[in-house]
């Protein structure tokens, strides 16, 4: 039992200095951690020591290595594995978009559905895909507007197709408008006259044309 | 050569207009995109191709609509030369002769209206008067605007919406999708070096005095471009009163630089104008850019009453002959850069050999010798 507990932290010492050294962390554990380079009463020292205490000053106190003989614990808390794999706990607020082209980043989300330009191309390439983009990016696009140009509503000239809709809408809703009051007044004079039969067929009505949207 | 559909003497080249000692021509255009289609640089070619088919078929309908005949050239069947002597006359963009496919100008022979297809956006309609009247080549794109518009409701529409107006490529189009410009011809404020304030105060009313081919590019001859900035925000009669009254105050203040010429500057102006007339008058071999810059300079001799003979119209038109590609088209064929710059002096020495010196002009010069 003591020759294979031993067995088990030169393994696993072994695997730390070498991913020290040789996979790129060379400024997190210091070069008297070579073997070549520690004085012998050093390294004796290191090996009395347990694995376990030197994970938990590097990584730690919370970071402990995971019980051998308590394999249903560990399984269940894998996450203490991570400690093995760096050195440092990540940050809890780590912003992944530092690290991401602009391209790929969470604002770059911001797409017109109809073409696929993204609020980023548009901006740097100064260009608009299609007609929908307007319509994708309302908010920015205002903003952009609001110091480039003079507002951001448009105040001159409109196709005349769009003045006609814009006129015949009005027409219907005066329309609508006028029923509904006509509509109203007669429901009064029936529940006046207490015609109550046709009292609810005009309230039927009333909520029909009042529920039309033009 | 192919390109010999338009005219000579372009309508912006001729008499007309207001303000011509300072303004050589006003543009109005107007960007038109539709609905259905991507804009331009992202359409794939078949839709450039449909997009061209179809305003050219409905051109065609509403032949009425236009002020002339319109002449089309597909950019496909011309060359990259012929397409640049297009530019030359301040008929369509660099970036627009740039692409060929899909791409087109529907034109009418003197290029008062100008049809641009598959630009930056898919119709740019263009109306090119001479000298200061923005008012009149409004009207003759508005026109053509709504017969487009009332042709193509049917088929999809134009992209226009309530709040940011008729959409465009560029947001900086945006709202009318009008910009309106004025080729201005300004030899004395950079004689008194009073340019660069002209051009901040133009900054200061939101407008751009910019190079004689618009954005980017550089001055030739003295000419520059005013133009409008803002095209969202405020509407198209606001945009023309705007530019109209900034390009009077600018034409105020270049008329008060060459009243200041025979005075403050008259041995630096008398050099300028003589060494551009002594060019002209004699060269044998000269490039566009230094026939362009003496030019300008003779044509400031003509109106400050220093030299007579030549007509504001033989300048402008002048100005484009020499072009180096309106060159080619004007003698039919492909010439060489050493051949042009030869037959450019040949053209420029047959005109020039009219300009008499005026007295204001000799007197001086006497005087200098006693």
């Amino acid at each position: 039992m003591v020759d294979d507990t031993t067995t088990r932290h030169h393994f696993c010492e072994r695997c730390a200095r070498d991913k020290a050294r040789g996979e790129g962390w060379p400024s997190l554990l210091n070069p008297q951690w070579d073997d070549d380079d520690l004085p012998d009463e050093v390294r004796a020292a290191l090996e009395a020591v347990p694995l376990e205490d030197i994970i938990r000053e590097l990584f730690g106190a919370e970071t402990a290595a995971p019980n051998p003989d308590a394999f249903g614990d560990a399984f269940d808390a894998p996450d203490d594995f991570e400690a093995f794999d760096s050195p440092f706990p990540l940050p809890a607020a780590l912003d992944l978009n530092e690290f991401l082209l602009p391209s790929h980043r969470a604002e770059a989300a911001l797409r017109c559905p109809r073409c696929g330009t993204t609020w980023d191309t548009l901006q740097r390439e100064g260009r608009a895909g299609c007609a929908a983009c307007y319509g994708a990016f309302r908010d920015q696009m205002g903003d952009i507007m609001n110091t480039v140009q003079r507002g951001e509503i448009h105040l001159g000239k409109s196709p005349r197709a769009a003045q006609k809709r814009a006129r015949r809408l009005e027409q219907l809703r005066k329309r609508r408008d006028s029923q509904l009051e006509m509509l109203r007044n007669r429901l009064q004079e029936a529940v006046a006259q207490e015609k109550y039969e046709d009292a609810a067929q005009l309230r039927d009505k009333i909520k029909i044309v009042s529920g039309t949207v033009i | 050569m192919l390109l010999t559909h338009f005219d000579k003497t372009a309508r912006w080249m001729r008499r007309g207009g207001r303000e011509g000692d300072v303004v050589l021509s006003s543009r109005v255009r107007l960007a038109r995109n539709f609905r259905r289609w991507h804009f331009p640089h992202l359409a794939p070619t078949q839709d450039l191709l449909s997009i061209r088919s179809r305003t050219l078929a409905a051109l065609e309908t509403l032949a009425g609509a236009a002020p002339d005949a319109l002449l089309v050239v597909p950019f496909e069947k011309f060359t990259p030369w012929e397409r640049q002597s297009l530019l030359d006359r301040h008929f369509t963009s660099r970036g627009h002769i740039k692409e060929e496919l899909g791409r087109a100008i529907a034109a009418t022979g003197d290029g008062a209206l100008c049809v641009l297809i598959n630009e930056e956006d898919h119709l740019r309609l263009q109306s090119l008067l001479p000298g200061l009247q923005f008012d009149a080549a409004y009207a003759v794109v508005d026109k053509m605007d709504d017969a487009l518009e009332a042709h193509f409701d049917t088929r999809g529409g134009f992209a226009f919406e309530a709040q940011f107006g008729y959409l465009t490529a560029c947001p900086t189009n945006a709202g009318t999708g009008l910009r309106a410009s004025a080729m201005l011809h300004l030899p004395a404020l950079e004689i008194v070096g009073r340019l660069e304030k002209a051009r901040q105060w133009a900054a200061s009313r939101g407008l751009d005095l910019r190079g004689t081919f618009g954005e980017d590019s550089r001055v030739w001859g003295h000419l520059h471009q005013l133009s409008n900035r803002a095209t969202l925000g405020l509407d198209e009669t606001e945009i023309l009163l705007e530019m109209e009254a900034a390009t009077r105050e600018i034409c105020e203040l270049e008329r008060a630089a060459r009243a200041q010429l025979p005075h403050k500057h008259a041995l630096e102006t008398r050099d300028h104008i003589g060494r551009a007339f002594g060019l002209l008058r004699h060269a044998r071999i000269i490039s566009c850019r230094e026939a362009t810059d003496a030019l300008s300079f003779v044509r400031l001799g003509h109106e400050i009453g220093w030299m007579k003979g030549l007509s504001r119209q033989r300048f402008n038109e002048l100005l484009v002959w020499i072009r180096p590609a309106y060159l080619q088209v004007l003698h039919g064929r492909r010439l060489a850069g050493a051949e042009r710059d030869t037959l450019r002096a040949n053209l420029l020495r047959l005109h020039i050999a009219r300009v008499k010196l005026e007295a204001a002009f000799e007197d001086e010069a006497i005087g200098n010798r006693q």
